[in-house]
């Protein structure tokens, strides 16, 4: 009965249309190069803004999935990945394309993503609600310490230098404490201005660093000009699916463990399998790198797997890994939704409708990237100086919508140029999101924290390492920052120096 | 030295600092740790220890050598430079109007200038691509979302 009524409610008319269309936009938006998945959805977080949490996941579930899957597109077709989760991608499926294929390598991609994703959800399905009974026994220290990891790890892995990402996330946490104090009404850093007493929502920031930066950025940026490959048959053949079954699992199982590691994200989740597939494909169709359809498998199944691996996390332990889940994060606050092993016990009707709105999700995808590529391939080659502008206009009107407070377009405009500075200087835009949202959970934590442990500052660093939760996290924190997950990174290099290289 | 990054660690170091005057100057009722102004303490600590790491990073690596290489301003000698210049001028100018002015108004004005100012000159191409989406944006967000715009 329970099943029955989340599924009655995803496919009631109006969700299952959001659903469609987000995911259709979603991919359209993934498709284009220059055009993130954190824009696409920084900006459809605002419209949601007066709906029903049901509508607002319909739409933006489907978008998340849309977005991840849309950036093969441009991967194959133009050689340039729609979205960094497509890099590994641009390895196989350009060639293969260039070699009339390109139908083939997306129908492939299409299919292989639908299982991937599909493996991603599956475990998210077994693995949380177990995460979640340790994570009830989370206090007020053991979540000190777990947002610590996950901004450190997002911070130190999403940059290219330590120092740069843990400043990020600090400046991220700094803005979001902006307001009232929730112990004393106190304002923190209004510096006595009216419009800052209510804190600085966190929509037009996301807007602002995910919009208006990336468009000053991507103008700034050369605009090569694109030729787009002819795309043929795209229904793969079933024969070739079921031979590349175990590959896409193996893909799909690197793709979730790093969706569980704050920090990794699809991008390292779909380069690692791609790299796991060069080893482990003992007959690949074509030498990797020159049009082996295993290369785009492997990326493909990972980098929608990781979708499902991210959620872990973010729904278990309330700690978004990566840009995306920090946004499906914020718009689940913004609707009264606290993500966390408490919203499992106390609103578990939402985790399932997460999940079965990812599933439907996946079905749309298939279905959209199966039949619609030829129709819809045109839209990657549509030009910035079309697209930019019209950005900017949804971009004030999604940053105005919220509240319908003026003062927002203008926050939005601030963190936009601050963004744009920001990734100019490399400083990782993502670590500061999940500063802001994450900063109210810090705050309390630590508050609480203190005064359980008698508003001793010694006693406070006892309990942190004499509590067992909390000293795990301490040294997952600890080996982080020492080794950086250097061999992850190494292989990072090694995969990307050697592809580019091979071309 | 990359001189970038020594600005941006004086920048930063400057903003730790303030940050922590700030979070000193809130009130305390009995006990400094469970203040409003304990954590923002530690944020400003930590930003003011990374810009120094970074500012140290920017005098012992002169050459950049090992360095991801990070961007620059752009100069508006160069043409995409101008187009970055032209799009925040414009944007700010938008921004600032659209509060006296209804978004049907400032966006058919908004609209076109952009598209000229990076590039677009064909006439036609340009009231089309202005209209349309205003008139598309105005009636979704109104009538179906029944938002107030602008």
């Amino acid at each position: 009965m329970f099943f029955l009524e989340i599924i009655s409610t995803i496919f009631s008319p109006a969700n299952l249309f959001l659903l469609a269309v987000g995911t259709l936009g979603g991919i359209l938006v993934g498709a284009i190069p220059g055009l993130s998945g954190g824009m696409a959805l920084a900006l459809l977080a605002s419209f949601t803004y007066a709906w029903g949490i049901e509508q607002a996941l319909a739409l933006m579930v489907g978008a998340w999935v849309g977005v991840v899957y849309g950036g093969s597109w441009s991967a194959i077709l133009l050689n340039m990945p729609g979205a960094p989760s497509a890099i590994a991608t641009t390895f196989d499926g350009y060639p293969l394309a260039r070699q009339g294929k390109a139908g083939t390598a997306i129908g492939l991609a299409t299919a292989m993503s639908f299982i991937g994703g599909l493996c991603g959800l599956f475990v998210l399905a077994i693995a949380a609600p177990p995460i979640k009974n340790i994570a009830l026994r989370f206090g007020s220290h053991e979540y000190f310490v777990l947002v610590l990891v996950g901004l450190t790890l997002v911070g130190s892995l999403a940059g290219k230098h330590l120092s740069r990402g843990i400043v990020s996330a600090s400046l991220g946490v700094i803005f979001g404490l902006v307001g009232m104090d929730f112990v004393y009404g106190f304002g923190r850093f209004t510096f006595s201005n009216p419009y800052l007493i209510g804190g600085i929502h966190f929509i037009p920031i996301l807007i602002g660093l995910f919009c208006i930066s990336e468009v000053l950025f991507q103008l700034g940026s050369f605009d090569a000009k694109q030729s787009i490959q002819n795309i043929g048959r795209v229904i793969p053949e079933l024969k070739m699916v079921l031979k590349n079954i175990p590959l896409t699992i193996r893909s799909s199982l690197m793709g979730i463990f790093c969706g569980t590691i704050p920090g990794l994200g699809a991008d390292l989740a779909a380069l690692l399998s791609y790299e796991q597939a060069k080893q482990t494909v003992k007959r690949p169709s074509a030498e990797f790198g020159k049009g082996a359809y295993e290369g785009v498998i492997a990326a493909e199944s990972a980098n929608n797997a990781c979708v499902g691996g991210t959620l872990i996390p973010m729904l278990t332990l309330g700690v978004p890994g990566d840009v995306s889940t920090a946004i499906m994060m914020g718009v689940m606050l913004m609707h009264g939704l606290r993500p966390g092993p408490l919203l499992m016990v106390e609103a578990s009707e939402f985790y399932w409708l997460i999940l079965f709105t990812m599933i439907a999700a996946n079905f749309f995808m298939l279905i959209y990237g199966l039949t619609l590529v030829n129709l819809c391939a045109r839209v990657v080659m549509v030009r910035k100086e079309i697209l930019f502008p019209l950005i900017i206009v949804l971009a004030v009107v999604g940053s105005y919508t919220v509240e319908y407070n003026p003062i927002h377009m203008i926050f939005m405009l601030f963190f936009g140029i601050l963004g744009y500075l920001m990734k100019l200087y490399s400083f990782p835009v993502g670590a500061m999101v999940l500063g802001v949202i994450l900063a109210p959970l810090l705050d309390m934590s630590f508050r609480r924290a203190i005064v359980i442990s008698g508003n001793s500052f010694s006693q406070f660093l006892t309990d942190l390492f004499t509590r067992p939760i909390s000293l795990i996290l301490l040294i997952i924190l600890f080996l982080a920052l020492l080794t950086k997950f250097q061999f992850i990174r190494n292989s990072f290099n090694r995969v990307f120096r050697n592809n580019l290289k091979g071309e | 030295m990359k001189r970038s990054d020594l600005v941006a660690s004086i920048i930063l170091a400057a903003v730790g600092i303030g940050i922590i005057a700030e979070s000193i100057s809130m009130p305390y009722f009995g006990n400094r740790l469970d203040s409003p102004g304990s954590l923002p303490f530690v944020l400003g600590v930590i930003i003011f220890f990374c810009s120094i790491s970074i500012g140290i990073n920017a005098i012992s690596n002169p050459d950049g050598e090992g360095e991801i290489s990070t961007s620059k301003l752009p100069k508006w000698s160069d043409p995409q430079g101008r187009k970055v210049y032209a799009m925040v001028v414009l944007t700010v100018s938008y921004v600032i109007l659209i509060r006296h002015f209804h978004f049907l108004y400032t966006t058919i004005v908004f609209l076109p200038i952009t598209f000229f100012a990076l590039g677009i000159r064909n006439i036609m191409k340009l009231v089309a691509l202005s209209v349309i989406p205003t008139i598309i944006v105005y009636l979704v967000f109104t009538r179906l979302f029944r938002v107030i715009l602008p």
